[in-house]
């Protein structure tokens, strides 16, 4: 550590989404990218030809110094590709992966590669001189934690450690110990109540209807109405039609050697944007006649085709709140969010129930759709009998990053240097040391 | 990518912090201070010179409670809890820093069956504590105060009971509830000047022989007017008796109080007879006053102002006063009428929007404010029937008033 430094902690915000990392008391993230990982698979004629090679040589060193496990993957396929420049672009055969499932890492060698990534790449500096913080979901398990614990300390060499659950520090953000978390990411929608800097897990309520849920819907109605979403990556030439009017079929070719994760992924992109554009939540129940005479949006697709949105606009995100107009959800259990709060506050204990209901905190960049915190606010003044009171901070940047940013205080506070995991903590207790974390 | 990039925004210095006062103060000295912990792990931090920081490690070891095992079994043995779930309660107890809520979140009972509620907990904990503590007090001598560790399980369990029961109220009754809460305060509030305001209209209408009123219904709630309302009560039930003439009298007196013009007192020594000719106290009413005199031709004073004239005179000043105030009591309470009504309509017309099918928390509510309004209705209903044959503008009923009055 440099003299004249502060404690100068790396906090690392995996989201099933995005990344956010970057030093600790600073208000924003230096390094946001996507989450997702690239891997091209080393066929012996294509691998040098016609496959860039990753300009990622610490990637790489982390692939090849990996355990045993990741070995056999290692010789098939080229070393994980990490961040915009290297998942957005199309390389032959780029399978596209994340590593979350549920919002809990399940592809243990992305998750160091995208580790690996932000320090040498988007952070430019040595592990072994920062602590660390990371986030994770408030229902990660204990496996888990112990095995980012170990990589942690085995791979990365970092002088202390600390796991603290995303609720809690998007509540330390919001300058909240108590207070009911809404956290509407990519993958996951979550309402997890925290109790004096602590999640409350029995109360924990979670489905993965969020952002990429939204988008898929977004997608299947778009289909549905003969509009067909071409990613950027197959568009030769932005050629521009009149309204309503399909685009030329010859300007969008099949391109060889595409992979369906990467269509997919690419799709995404296109859908997200449809979505920041066009889509927005009704603020009362949903109901057919009004809103068909709210006024309508354009969008254009990457390959000129445009259109006005009308009613569709507001039918999309409505499946946050009534899952029954998406019939991909006609028979399962998902609920509303409301319902999720619902259950949630009843889950909680009575004695902490009302101040929890004074301090709901939304978070998580699918809150961002328009319309989302006055539809929140005006289905719970007429589903709860509990008085209520919403924390939503008015920059949309703190909104994303409200759990990066609680983790940016919690590090920098002059009392958190007793709680981080040392080195030689870990070397005492090894990974049993994970009970001591919250 | 730089920082505003990332955010979409740059970074704003919030303006409110920057003074000239903070300015010409002397900033504070920051030093990067060390802190190594007993392992070895050393970090640094920004800290303001002369700070001394203190380590909060031994914080929550003062209340950490060991028992070793014929401890256990000669005083805490119980056939509700194992030892391994005693262990844990302990343990999570102090992890948690004795917040039961989250003890409890943390729990799980190693059979994995038994389910045990925050109360249960909090039970054993403090008949844990209340055995332990006076064993390990004792051999130092500090005193121990047994009513720490005191739970009554069963009102901490009622309590919580009555809690979910509150919680569990629908929004509908929250808000009738909200409502009748106004209500009262609003009532609270006003309720002395309501029926200060029907005490001087009733003394009004007596004075001027006019139909006995009927009894107003008590507003309910009105405490502070409790005194007045007996009192009218009495006098009510003294006109159905048929004491007319006491009646009567008790009501001229009361009213010569509070008619609205000024006291006459016999000026000391030459006085012109003119200049004791009544004028409205009232300034508000002053002008009106006046212009009603023009109409009828009365403003000057009379052109023979011997006692009898003046007298006549005064007389039909007073009833003009009279005649005014009635007139403005009647716009008053039209108005308040109109905006009740424009009240209970709203309330109406936003239960419908907000509630559709509620109807059975909202009705009684409405009810309620039905009746203030209906209550305003009569009360107004009632003053223009007597307002001399209704109508209140124009000289037709003002000629009705002088008319009662030469008479009188």
């Amino acid at each position: 550590m440099a003299t004249g430094d502060d404690v100068s902690a790396i906090i690392i915000d995996a989201g099933s989404g995005f990344v956010r990392a970057g030093y600790a008391g600073e208000d924003c993230p230096r390094a946001v990218f996507p989450s997702a990982v690239g891997r091209v698979p080393n066929a012996p004629a294509s691998a040098s030809a016609s496959a860039p090679t990753p300009a990622n040589p610490a990637a790489a060193s982390v692939e090849s110094g990996g355990d045993t496990s990741a070995a056999p993957s290692a010789s098939s396929f080229s070393p994980y590709l990490v961040g915009e420049s290297r998942v957005y672009a199309w390389r032959e055969n780029m399978q596209i992966q994340s590593p979350f499932s549920n919002g809990i890492v399940t592809d243990w060698d992305a998750l160091e590669a995208i580790w690996e990534y932000t320090y040498s790449d988007r952070l430019g500096v040595s592990a072994n001189e920062h602590p660390l913080l990371v986030t994770e979901a408030a229902w990660s398990t204990r496996d888990v934690r112990e095995k980012l614990i170990e990589i942690a300390f085995e791979k990365f060499r970092v002088p202390a450690f600390y796991i603290a659950k995303a609720p809690v520090l998007a509540a330390y953000t919001a300058g909240r110990p108590t207070a009911l978390v809404i956290d509407s990411g990519a993958e996951m929608t979550s309402v997890v109540p925290v109790v004096d800097g602590f999640v409350i897990k029995k109360a924990i309520q979670k489905q993965n209807v969020a952002g990429n849920a939204v988008s898929n819907f977004a997608r299947a109605l778009l289909e549905a109405n003969n509009i067909p979403v071409v990613p950027h990556y197959m568009v030769k030439k932005k050629l521009p039609v009149d309204a309503g009017h399909g685009s030329n079929p010859e300007n969008r070719p099949p391109v060889p050697g595409t992979t369906k994760s990467f269509h997919d992924f690419a799709t995404h992109r296109v859908l997200t944007e449809f979505k920041e554009t066009v889509c927005q939540i009704s603020e009362y129940n949903f109901h057919q006649q009004s809103l068909a005479m709210k006024p309508v949006k354009p969008f254009e697709f990457p390959d000129g085709y445009n259109c006005s949105f009308g009613l569709e606009r507001f039918r999309i995100p409505e499946m946050l709140f009534n899952p029954s107009v998406n019939p991909a959800f006609s028979d399962t259990l998902v609920t509303g969010l409301h319902q999720m709060i619902l259950s949630s506050l009843s889950a909680c204990d009575a004695d902490v129930r009302a101040n929890v209901f004074q301090n709901v905190v939304i978070t998580g960049g699918n809150s961002l759709i328009p319309g989302f915190v006055d539809r929140l606010n005006n289905t719970m003044s007429q589903n709860v009998g509990i008085r209520h009171r919403l924390y939503t901070p008015a920059s949309q940047a703190e909104r994303k990053y409200a759990t990066w940013i609680g983790g940016s205080i919690l590090a920098s506070l002059g009392n958190f240097h007793q709680m981080w995991v040392s080195a030689a903590e870990y070397a005492e207790k090894g990974v049993a040391v994970e009970k001591r974390l919250p | 990518m730089e920082m505003a990039d990332v955010c979409g925004l740059p970074p704003l210095i919030p303006s409110g912090l920057w003074s000239a006062k903070s300015a010409a103060e002397k900033a504070r000295k920051w030093e990067m201070s060390q802190r190594v912990r007993s392992d070895g792990l050393v970090l640094r931090h920004w800290s303001p010179c002369g700070s001394t920081h203190t380590t909060q490690e031994a914080a929550s070891a003062d209340l950490s409670l060991t028992y070793s095992d014929s401890e256990y079994d000669s005083l805490l043995a119980s056939p509700e809890w194992s030892r391994a779930d005693t262990d844990l309660l302990i343990q999570l107890a102090q992890d948690f820093n004795h917040n039961f809520i989250v003890v409890h979140d943390r729990f799980e009972s190693a059979d994995g069956t038994t389910s045990r509620s925050v109360e249960d907990l909090k039970e054993r904990y403090c008949h844990i504590a209340s055995k332990i503590i006076p064993l390990r007090t004792a051999a130092t001598g500090a005193p121990f105060d047994a009513s720490i560790f005191t739970f009554n399980k069963d009102r901490e369990t009622q309590r919580k009971k009555n809690l979910e029961a509150l919680h569990a109220r629908s929004v509908e009754a929250v808000q009738e509830e909200e409502m009748l809460f106004y209500e009262l305060k609003r009532r609270e509030l006003y309720g002395a000047d309501w029926q200060a305001e029907r005490d001087h209209l009733v003394q009004i209408m007596a004075n001027h022989e006019l139909p006995v009123p009927m009894q107003l219904p008590p507003i309910p709630g009105s405490s502070s007017s409790g005194s007045t309302e007996s009192r009218k009560k009495k006098r009510a039930a003294d006109a159905a008796s048929g004491e007319h003439t006491k009646r009567k009298s008790a009501a001229v007196a009361s009213a010569l109080e509070s008619v609205a013009l000024a006291k006459r007192d016999t000026p000391q020594g030459v006085f012109i007879r003119g200049q004791r000719l009544l004028t409205p106290r009232a300034s508000n009413l002053a002008s009106k006053f006046k212009e009603l005199l023009e109409e009828y031709n009365l403003l000057n004073p009379p052109l023979l102002p011997n006692t009898t004239v003046c007298d006549v005179a005064d007389e039909v000043r007073s009833n003009v006063m009279v005649l005014l105030d009635i007139r403005k009591t009647v716009e008053r309470l039209e108005h308040e009428t109109i905006s009740l009504r424009e009240r209970k309509r709203m309330l109406l017309a936003g239960e419908v929007l907000a509630g559709g099918p509620s109807g059975g928390g909202a009705a009684p509510a409405r009810a309620d404010s039905g009746s203030t309004s209906d209550e305003y209705d009569e009360v107004e209903a009632r003053k223009k029937k007597k307002a001399g044959g209704g109508g209140s503008g124009g000289g037709g009923s003002g000629s009705g008033i002088f008319k009662k009055a030469r008479f009188h």
